[in-house]
């Protein structure tokens, strides 16, 4: 056999590979589309409330920590305190964490609230930082700030829940604008499931939204189309991705701008980790690894409560975010790879774990080479042009399907964005992502993965940009 | 083919749903307006036709008229709309909603019976007690409330006793609804429960919110009776709720009782045992106050500051004493500093 | 002469129903504000003999606008009828310290609400 016979036949035999990667990874995706159709739809038919506010009037709640942690936004803090503080809950604390800002984020909030220095006592040992001084509000007694030394996202949080009070905690990003029923209507889940221990809410874009006092009041599109394109992949990924794996008992991710924790549990498996990028996802996934196999633990995604983000309109920081992601979900994966093909965790260990190890940690590399592969093998003429427009279009047109689906689930759920021009335009975007914008995902998360194989080596650096903003 | 079907779906169930959208609204502000007009020119008659037209699909926009009007409003006008909803076939509704399959449905019935008030359908809601849904039982327990029913109570009692309940706070506010006659039958239900107290060791929201309600009124008559609750009982929330009520109701008997909990491990009945020593104006024990300025919870700190303050206390030479010399970080100092700062301020808006 | 009122109230309903029923009792010129900044900033402009003013409404308080209004020599001579849902003994006693004309808490009944407001413009 000479060498080209040999190239061909690998490349043959790497065609077939990508091929049934295509298929698997569309398969599952079919089916998680259809186990969020029914559990949205079941989900919307019990919560159909037009004002939470009536429900919880005279009811019942948990109250709930609302951590902020805040490196550098002394531009910010001060109008998103003033939204949070506006949240309808009957008891609640905020809870600003000053991650060593070297801006004056600590000094403006202080003038703002008028806090005066009290020492706070810690009420759980989590590692942190040293805290240099824990502040109270006069004009809002629920407002707490804690200034200590930087140490990154995680260990801003670990510092947090120290000194939280109450049972649940919410993590927050110091830029996110909660809905003001939000919390209500997580408070509400973690009631009706008394073993519930973790639950995300969705995010959706803030971009081109009006914000009046903290308070998100018209909801539109905004005008950048990488923005927009990231509306339709954020509905995509919570509507169908998240609650499908939610009502298979199997959601690794709450993301860090929005989740509700139950203090005790976090505390008894060691809280943040502050040595990994993604430190929002390892958590999630090591309290499964903890308290999966006792089987009485629920994390949960619910699609209501919502909380608005800012998205990146650069394709540069745009890049930087889902290289940090990818990072960090492969880490998180690896930190925690015992529950892989282990049977005593249930659908995480046996279903969520390999489809994230294999598609969502491996998928970029075999797909990038994909592309690659694929194009040199029609030009070497090794697959027929039949067989690879039939295979092109099979895979655009199921795309289409999948991202047309999540348009499908927001119209008959939440419909948030309530013109008709609204829909038509997501339903455009939700077309044309699959000519461009997702290769270009597929390009940052592969470079991401390759970062994190040569970067593991200086680890020090990389945990020191998770904080950073991407904005 | 497929795609052109989805987007042919989603663009009629968004011009549908924008058009149900539209009738709602403009149900809504027909109700408003009739209802106005009833107000105004004292003619029922063009809010009973709405009333009567109205089916359950548009529930929702009748749902939010009476959580927006009956909410807010008393007296004759209040008595005038209810009347109406009462004689029409909306009120039988509500009633027959208690027990539909849609939990939303059941709790907006619950709710809307609450507001309405009429005695006519505490059945209904006795009924809901036993529902599988936490919310739908809290939501009764609410709407019993409201409606003022006292011989519901002993029903209501025995049916929150049976919740794992998460906090009092807002099971006191239930209770509260019944308003202030609730004091006697709550005192003798709380006779009846204090056999059990010392003998089981969970704690005992309810008996907890109990006693707080009947602080709230200070109701005197039940000073003894929680008295002698306080000095058996080994639980913390319900030592915290006899501890506060006795120092709302000014019950001197109890001083010894309530002095001995400023030194006790749970830090939120040394927070009430403060207040309670503050109501009671316990002047003697200005020295232990003294002490708890540095206590290890914050909230102790801030509220033996506070009482030593209205006691009048002299915080600056104490500041400058030779206990605190030299203690400028100190918990004490900080504290003392926290609430003189506060009450500056108070007293320059103020001014 | 007619008296002019302001009604600051974020509830439109409520707003509503109590310029109707001035208008009814013959107080026609009512004009509604739904947040504190712009009632505030419709002073500079206008002051009416009477203000109702709700404590709960969105951006600066209740409490606060009493304050402002009350702290300016122009503006102390309005009158101003506190609408509120707190019942506390404590934020009565506060809001009437602050110059206060009279509270009214809600649930209020409206006709009440409109003969008091006539007493005090008489």
């Amino acid at each position: 056999m000479d060498k080209t016979q040999i190239l061909i036949s690998i490349l043959y035999f790497y065609n077939y590979l990508v091929v049934f990667y295509f298929i698997g990874i569309n398969l599952i995706y079919i089916l998680l589309n259809f186990l969020s159709f029914f559990e949205i739809r079941k989900y919307a038919r019990e919560n159909k409330v037009m004002n939470a506010g009536i429900i919880f009037r005279s009811n019942f709640y948990m109250p709930v920590s609302i951590l902020v942690p805040a490196y550098n936004e002394s531009r910010n803090i001060v109008d998103s305190v003033k939204s949070m503080l506006q949240l309808h809950y009957p008891e609640f604390e905020i809870i600003v964490i000053n991650d060593g800002s070297k801006d004056n984020t600590a000094d403006v909030l202080k003038a703002a609230y008028k806090m005066t220095e009290v020492s706070l006592e810690p009420s759980s040992g989590l590692a942190s930082k040293i805290v240099h001084g824990t502040y109270i509000s006069r004009t809002h007694r629920n407002l707490i700030l804690i200034d200590k030394q930087n140490g990154g996202k995680a260990d801003a949080l670990n510092a947090g829940v120290n000194y939280s009070h109450y049972p649940l905690f919410c993590a927050l990003d110091a830029d996110s604008v909660l809905d003001n029923e939000s919390i209500l209507k997580m408070s509400r889940t973690f009631i009706e499931n008394p073993d519930l221990i973790a639950a995300g809410g969705i995010i959706r874009v803030i971009n081109g939204c009006r914000i009046e006092a903290g308070e998100v009041v018209s909801i539109d599109l905004p005008s950048s189309s990488l923005a927009c394109f990231q509306i339709v992949e954020y509905l995509r990924g919570f509507l169908f991705g998240r609650t499908g794996w939610s009502a298979m008992d199997a959601m690794l991710i709450i993301s860090g701008a929005f989740g509700i924790f139950k203090k005790k549990e976090v505390v008894d498996v060691g809280g943040y980790r502050s040595d990994t990028v993604g430190e929002d996802m390892e958590l999630v996934i090591r309290l499964y690894n903890k308290y999966r196999p006792e089987n009485k633990m629920k994390i949960k995604f619910v699609p209501d409560p919502v909380c608005y983000t800012e998205v990146p309109e650069s394709l540069s920081v745009l890049s930087k975010q889902r290289n940090r992601w990818q990072r960090g979900l492969i880490d998180s994966l690896i930190l925690n790879f015992n529950m892989f093909m282990n049977p005593r965790y249930g659908t995480v260990g046996l279903v969520a774990m390999p489809f994230f190890v294999i598609f969502e940690m491996l998928g970029p590399i075999i797909e990038f080479t994909g592309y690659i592969v694929f194009a040199f093998s029609f030009f070497m003429g090794i697959i027929g042009y039949k067989f690879c427009l039939l295979f092109t279009m099979a895979s655009i047109t199921l795309g289409i399907i999948l991202s047309v689906s999540s348009i499908l689930l927001e119209e008959l759920t939440f419909r948030k964005y309530t013109k008709v021009s609204h829909t038509l335009w997501l339903f455009f975007y939700s077309i044309i992502e699959n000519f461009g914008y997702k290769q270009m995902n597929t390009y940052f998360r592969f470079r991401g993965t390759i970062d994190y194989l040569l970067g593991s080596k200086h680890w020090g650096e990389m945990t020191r940009m998770g904080f950073k903003k991407d904005k | 083919m497929l795609i052109t079907a989805l987007f042919c779906y989603i663009i009629a169930g968004k011009v549908l749903s924008g058009y149900r959208e539209a009738r709602k609204n403009k149900l809504y502000q027909n109700l408003e307006d009739a209802f106005l007009v009833m107000m105004v020119e004292n003619d029922p008659a063009p809010i009973k036709k709405i009333l009567d037209s109205i089916r359950s699909r548009d529930l929702e926009s009748f749902i939010e008229f009476v959580s927006v009007y009956l909410t807010n409003l008393k007296g004759d006008d209040f008595d005038k709309i209810v009347d109406v909803i009462y004689r029409s076939h909306l009120f039988k509704y509500l009633c027959d909603s208690t027990v539909s399959s849609d939990i939303d449905l059941k709790l907006y019935s619950i709710y809307c019976l609450g507001l309405i008030k009429k005695p006519a359908g505490i059945d209904n809601l006795l009924a809901a007690l036993d529902d599988p849904n936490i919310f739908v039982r809290m939501a009764a327990v609410a709407s019993i409330a409201q409606t003022g029913c006292l011989e519901a109570l002993e029903r209501v009692l025995e049916s929150l006793s049976k919740e794992k309940l998460v906090t009092s706070y807002k099971l006191s506010e239930m209770l509260w609804f019944f308003g202030e006659e609730i004091c006697p039958p709550l005192l003798a239900e709380l006779k009846k429960r204090d056999e059990k107290i010392i003998k089981i060791d969970e704690e005992d929201l309810l008996t907890a919110a109990v006693i707080d309600m009947l602080g709230h009124y200070k109701y005197f008559e039940a000073a003894e009776e929680i008295h002698s609750i306080l000095k058996e009982t080994r639980r913390n929330t319900i030592i915290k709720s006899c501890v506060d009520s006795l120092g709302k109701m000014v019950y001197s008997d109890a001083a010894d009782d309530i002095i001995r909990n400023l030194d006790s491990p749970d830090s939120e009945v040394r927070v009430s045992a403060v207040k309670a020593v503050l109501e009671l104006r316990a002047d003697d024990q200005t020295g232990k106050l003294k002490q708890m300025l540095n206590d290890l919870d914050w909230n102790v700190r801030y509220n033996a500051a506070l009482a030593l303050h209205e006691m009048n206390f002299d915080f600056p030479s104490y500041m400058f004493s030779p206990e605190l010399a030299g203690q400028e970080l100190s918990r004490a100092f900080r504290t003392i500093v926290h609430v003189l700062t506060e009450k500056s301020a108070a007293m320059q808006e103020n001014n | 002469m007619s008296k002019k009122v302001f009604v600051c109230e974020d509830e439109s309903a409520i707003a509503k129903l109590i310029k109707l029923r001035l208008g009814a009792d013959g107080i026609k010129d009512v004009t509604i504000f739904d947040n504190g900044e712009k009632l505030l900033a419709h002073f500079n402009t206008e002051l009416p003999d009477l203000l109702l003013l709700d404590v709960m409404i969105p951006g600066v308080d209740g409490i606060t606008v009493l304050k402002t209004i009350k702290g300016d020599e122009r503006t102390r001579g309005v009158k101003v009828v506190m609408l509120t849902a707190l019942s506390k003994e404590a934020d009565i006693v506060k809001c009437l310290d602050m110059g206060a004309d009279d509270y009214i808490t809600k649930p209020f009944s409206p006709a009440e609400l409109a003969s008091r407001v006539k007493k005090i413009l008489r």
